[in-house]
């Protein structure tokens, strides 16, 4: 257990071949900064090739950065081998040891390290015990017999076996199928809730890190664009990209005209949620942030409706001006051809006209 | 997530002068950082460069002892009379002239360079459509096949079965040739100008490159060829399209192989033929022929011919390098 | 008219029955979904319907052509795989071309759709490059432009997304069903993802085992699941499952067991007052079950279930909560899940809370053989 701090990490590679030139110039991390409080699970989220399996392998050791350093309980750990840091590391693949039992994967680590069996057997049954029910069982199969979500709950005792300071986990649960991925995290949630080890989570997905992260950190391109909880991103994103990477369906942005006091889009004309300056700027619309068949509204012409009656939601796509706008409408939407869309001006992100500057956002709900 | 981290990381661009006594400073298993060391001046890349030279001194050192020297040695030797009991005197270009004007030579050339064509077309290209026409059939199939066609035997000792097989009398070619084809006696081995095709033949059954292509075959994705099929592509159209594309690397990479090893030629020919390459040398090749003039202790002329093969073949090697250019996309 | 018609077909690995009869018929244009875990033979199904498998026994029809031994190349199929199956060393044009040039297009024609498909698609700038080149999210789409070129008489997908990163997967959703609009043919697409279906399925069948379990729209699955499985499969957070035993207690029907003595109301005890003294599963969608103050319904010693809560994850139209029994209720602590229009605070954790249960949209499942004890299997085929 212990306080991670990751401090102006730079990281560059070697030209790369192919793709031309531009990619090697681009570091792979740029200057990121980052602190995991005791007992905090950091989640982080990016799309491929954003720097985020790059920063969990600088912090497990495994890579050496370029500038920056990395503490550890406030200790310089950068030049520190990643045997000797005591970091759990959980992977994609899982990772085990195919010819052992549940049980020779829990007691390697104790044997490899010299200690006696019976030290070995001890703390391996007191992982088990801590894993929680129907864990025992897991053990005294060959791990090849497991599916995949017990393979990975084998992984991570393992892990809890020896006592680390900090849980490494690099997209733990992405080679299971849905159903399975559902379960699986709400049990890996809880297990890091009860051992309350500092934990840095890579994921792809922005739901699974919006489920496992106590703060979610949004990366892309070798930068940390925003760190926070998921209201701190979701209602107050630091600019474009987050606001459109965060939330599933993602937020729509229309263009508009803005004068005095007044939002100008697609013909329809609403008052803006702040002063703005007069002239182009666009503003963001969350899908549940509409209503519908108001006669202000700007006209929406409808491609097709997604009914989920599994989310009591239907999700009604189409174009405004030729801008793809998603709708979240009662599933009992009926289907039409057209229809007249008004924003709940309460809930509008304003953002610059050109860039990703965000100019004004809706904060945490309010709901009275 | 699976393309996207395949960077090669990079050394540091610290100095690489690894003076062996800073490893003892290197950060210990206890976990703490050197004590001399600031943070932002540390540079472990520095250990890590210190490691890979280790690594790779003793190869190094093997290949500069056993690789560069004699070779280096060789041709420094071609430029003398190689004398054993003397000072080596300079002799410059001399036995480079008398190894050109040697027949012996030209004739062995000659044997090398036909013995050379017919290796790889038959050899080489045969087991390439073998391996691709293998691969339609069932999966038991295969197995059984490759086993036939591609049997690892030893090199030494299914040569000299061959020898009986070859034999005038009493060989099993023979009797097929006159027993079950009806044809009259065949001259094999014995006649100058079939040697050459005879030494050849066994090759395509026993030493073909086939088991490496059914190798890099089978692991490309079924789903290539699937796609292909449902698209509506035959035989021919998925091999054109599939099969040889993704064959290509290791196709060029085998030719390198094939053309070294038949343009040196040398076990094989001379346990079939006798040292001379009998009949009248028809089947002497320059390998061949330098080991009689090395047995003669022509070192001079024996290292000479060495640089005459030795610049054909890479030249070979280059024109086949033009020809297989790198494709990076498969 | 039926378009593609499935009857029965088997097929066996070895003495393992990865496909256990399976049978369906699609409309014209539709887009039927087969989804379930991995290992439920819905691959196998459709490895067979495009001729990739032979077939054990069963037949298919293509309208009223039987195909079940026709090879892949005959049949006249379109099919997009999971690894999308571009060959790296052609360009983009070539892949998008392949199938064309394959069947001797004539050049005009082709040079005429490659282009139109990839624009259709927002890769027509990428037609020179090599596969290497581009993104997961453009590779997809080329193979889309390869099916999008062709007239198949029927459309076939192979977890098509599972590739793809989250974000980009809402897109991609949107390209396959463009594809499928402009063809407006029979489409079967294959997902282990219950969300991806129900974004995506004129019609869903979930299978496991081999077979399929039930046919039906989204919402006919999600309301009224033929049994345990159906239930357990559709929905997420998955639906809550309690084992219980059914007591008539007085004329009412009460279900009794982990810690809870559930009176069922009279629109479902009267339909299962012969099932008394059995044992049951009980399952509760996660938005049934309400915090008491909000509930649509009065909340008592009947309908209440305690919980210690565990995990909540928050999300944008309210939170989804994760809780588990206490342990003196008597049994093992059991885990179950709520999602509740509101947010709730973080300051519930490990409190412990009770919630209302909406016993009119209970279901009830035959704790021994899984069968929906109130939804009959006339919702199948």
């Amino acid at each position: 257990m212990a306080r991670i701090e990751v401090e102006k990490i730079v990281k560059r590679y070697s030209d790369v071949e192919g793709v031309g030139g531009a990619r090697s110039a681009r570091p792979a991390l740029d200057t990121v900064s980052l602190d995991i409080a005791d007992g905090e699970t950091i989640a982080i989220v990016g799309s491929s090739g954003c720097g985020k399996s790059t920063l969990l392998k600088i912090v497990a050791g495994l890579e050496q950065p370029d500038e920056g350093v990395v503490r550890f309980d406030g200790e310089d750990v950068t030049a520190v081998r990643p045997q000797a840091r005591g970091v759990g590391m959980v992977f994609q693949d899982y990772a085990l040891y195919p010819s052992m039992k549940g049980k020779g994967n829990l007691a390697y680590y104790f044997q490899v390290h010299g200690r006696t069996e019976e030290e070995a057997r001890a703390r391996a049954q007191e992982t088990a015990d801590r894993m929680g029910i129907g864990f025992e069982q897991l053990l005294d199969q060959s791990t090849d017999t497991l599916s995949g979500g017990q393979q990975q709950r084998v992984a991570i005792a393992r892990c809890i076996v020896r006592e680390p300071r900090l849980f490494l986990m690099d997209e733990p649960i992405c080679n299971l199928d849905a159903k399975l991925r559902e379960s699986t995290r709400v049990e890996i949630r809880k297990l890091l809730r009860k051992f309350g080890i500092s934990t840095l989570y890579v994921t792809h997905d922005q739901q699974e890190a919006v489920f496992m992260g106590d703060r979610i950190a949004v990366m892309r391109g070798g930068r940390i664009e925003q760190i926070g909880t998921f209201d701190e991103l979701y209602y107050s994103p630091a600019n474009l990209f987050v606001a459109t990477f965060i939330g599933s369906p993602p937020m729509t942005v229309l263009p508009a005209i803005a004068s005095g006091g007044l939002l100008t889009v697609a013909g329809a004309e609403w008052p803006a949620p702040v002063p703005v300056p007069d002239g182009p700027v666009r503003i963001g619309i969350r899908p549940e942030s509409w209503f519908t068949g108001r006669g202000d509204g700007a006209l929406m012409t409808v491609s097709h409706i997604e009914r989920i009656p599994t989310e009591r939601a239907a999700f009604v796509h189409g174009q405004v001006d030729g801008v793809p706008v998603v709708v979240a409408a009662p599933l009992n939407q009926p289907d039409t051809a057209e229809l007249r869309i008004m924003p709940d001006m309460g809930r509008v992100y304003v953002f610059a006209a050109d860039g990703e500057q965000c100019l004004h956002t809706p904060g945490p709900l309010d709901l009275f | 997530m699976a393309a996207s981290q395949q960077h090669t990381p990079v050394e540091e661009e610290a100095p690489a002068a690894a003076r062996p006594g800073e490893r003892e400073t290197a950060p210990g298993p206890a976990g703490g950082p050197p004590a001399s060391t600031k943070p932002g001046t540390q540079k472990p890349g520095r250990r890590r460069r210190v490691e890979t030279t280790l690594f790779t001194l003793p190869a190094f050192l093997f290949q500069l002892s056993w690789g560069w020297y004699p070779m280096i040695m060789a041709f420094v030797l071609s430029f003398t009379d190689a004398a054993l009991r003397r000072p080596v005197q300079f002799t410059g270009l001399e036995s480079y002239q008398r190894i050109w004007d040697d027949p012996l030579v030209a004739q062995s050339f000659r044997v090398t360079a036909v013995y050379t064509v017919l290796s790889i077309t038959l050899t080489f290209f045969i087991p390439i459509f073998v391996a691709i026409l293998l691969m339609e059939m069932s999966r038991r199939h295969i197995r059984w096949m490759m086993l036939l066609w591609f049997l690892p035997l030893s090199g030494v000792a299914s040569t000299v079965l061959f020898r009986y097989m070859f034999n005038a009398q009493y060989g099993l070619f023979q009797w097929v040739a006159t027993k079950v084809l009806g044809l009259p006696p065949q001259p094999f081995l014995n006649s100058a100008d079939q040697v050459l095709f005879w030494l050849v033949v066994p090759g395509i059954l026993f030493f073909g490159p086939g088991l490496i292509y059914m190798a890099t075959l089978q692991s490309i994705p079924a789903s290539y060829f699937e796609a292909a099929e449902i698209e509506g592509a035959g035989f021919w159209r998925k091999m054109w399209t599939i099969s040889l594309p993704r064959l290509r690397p290791i196709i060029s990479m085998l030719l390198i192989f094939a053309i070294i090893g038949s343009t040196q030629a040398f076990e094989f020919p001379t346990i079939m033929t006798g040292a001379e390459g009998s009949p009248g040398g028809a089947a002497r090749t320059v390998v061949m022929y330098l080991f009689q003039l090395l047995q003669q202790l022509r070192y001079a002329d024996a290292t000479a011919l060495g640089v005459y093969l030795f610049v054909i073949t890479m030249t070979l090697v280059v024109i086949q390098r033009r020809f297989f250019r790198e494709d990076p996309d498969t | 008219m039926t378009a593609i018609a499935v009857d029965n077909l088997v097929k066996e690995f070895g003495d393992k029955r990865a496909v256990d009869g399976v049978g369906f018929t699609t409309g014209e244009s539709e887009l039927l979904v087969l989804v379930g875990p991995s290992g439920c033979g819905k691959t196998t199904t459709l490895r067979m319907l495009a001729g990739l498998e032979p077939v054990s026994s069963g037949t298919i029809r293509f309208g009223d052509r039987e195909v079940t031994d026709v090879r892949p190349r005959d049949r006249s199929i379109a099919m997009v795989f999971q690894d999308y199956a571009i060959l790296p060393h052609l360009t983009v044009f070539e892949n998008i071309a392949y199938g064309l040039r394959s069947r001797r297009t004539p050049r005009a024609v082709v040079k005429d759709k490659v282009p139109e498909a990839a624009r259709t698609f927002r890769i027509d700038h990428l037609l020179d490059r090599k596969p290497r080149q581009l993104s997961g999210g453009e590779r997809q789409r080329v193979a889309l432009s390869r099916s999008m070129v062709r007239d198949a008489d029927l459309y076939l997908y192979d977890e098509p997304l599972s590739n793809l990163d989250a974000q980009l997967r809402y897109s991609a959703r949107e390209d396959i069903l463009t594809l499928h609009r402009r063809k407006k043919r029979p489409t079967i697409y294959v997902t282990h993802d219950q969300s991806e279906a129900m974004a995506l399925g004129d019609r869903i069948a979930v299978m496991n085992a081999g077979r399929i379990q039930q046919i039906g729209t989204g919402e006919e699955l999600y309301e009224r699941p033929v049994n345990r499985f159906v239930a357990f499969f559709i929905g997420t957070p998955s639906i809550n499952l309690f084992t219980m035993e059914l007591k008539n207690v007085d004329g009412d029907m009460v279900a009794s067991g982990c810690g809870l003595d559930l009176r069922l109301p009279e629109s479902i005890a009267h339909r299962i007052r012969a099932y008394a003294g059995r044992k049951i599963e009980l399952g509760v969608r996660p938005e049934h079950l309400h915090v008491p103050r909000m509930a649509p319904f009065d909340v008592t010693e009947d309908n209440t279930i305690h919980g210690v809560v565990t995990v909540i994850e928050p999300s944008a139209t309210g939170s989804t909560v994760y809780l588990s029994t206490p342990e003196e209720a008597g049994a093992e602590p059991q885990d179950f899940t709520a999602t509740f229009k509101v947010r709730m605070p973080a300051s519930y954790l490990d409190q412990e809370v009770p919630l209302g249960i909406d016993l009119e949209k209970v279901h009830l499942f035959d704790a021994e053989t899984g069968d929906s004890l109130l939804h009959g299997p006339q919702g199948k085929g």
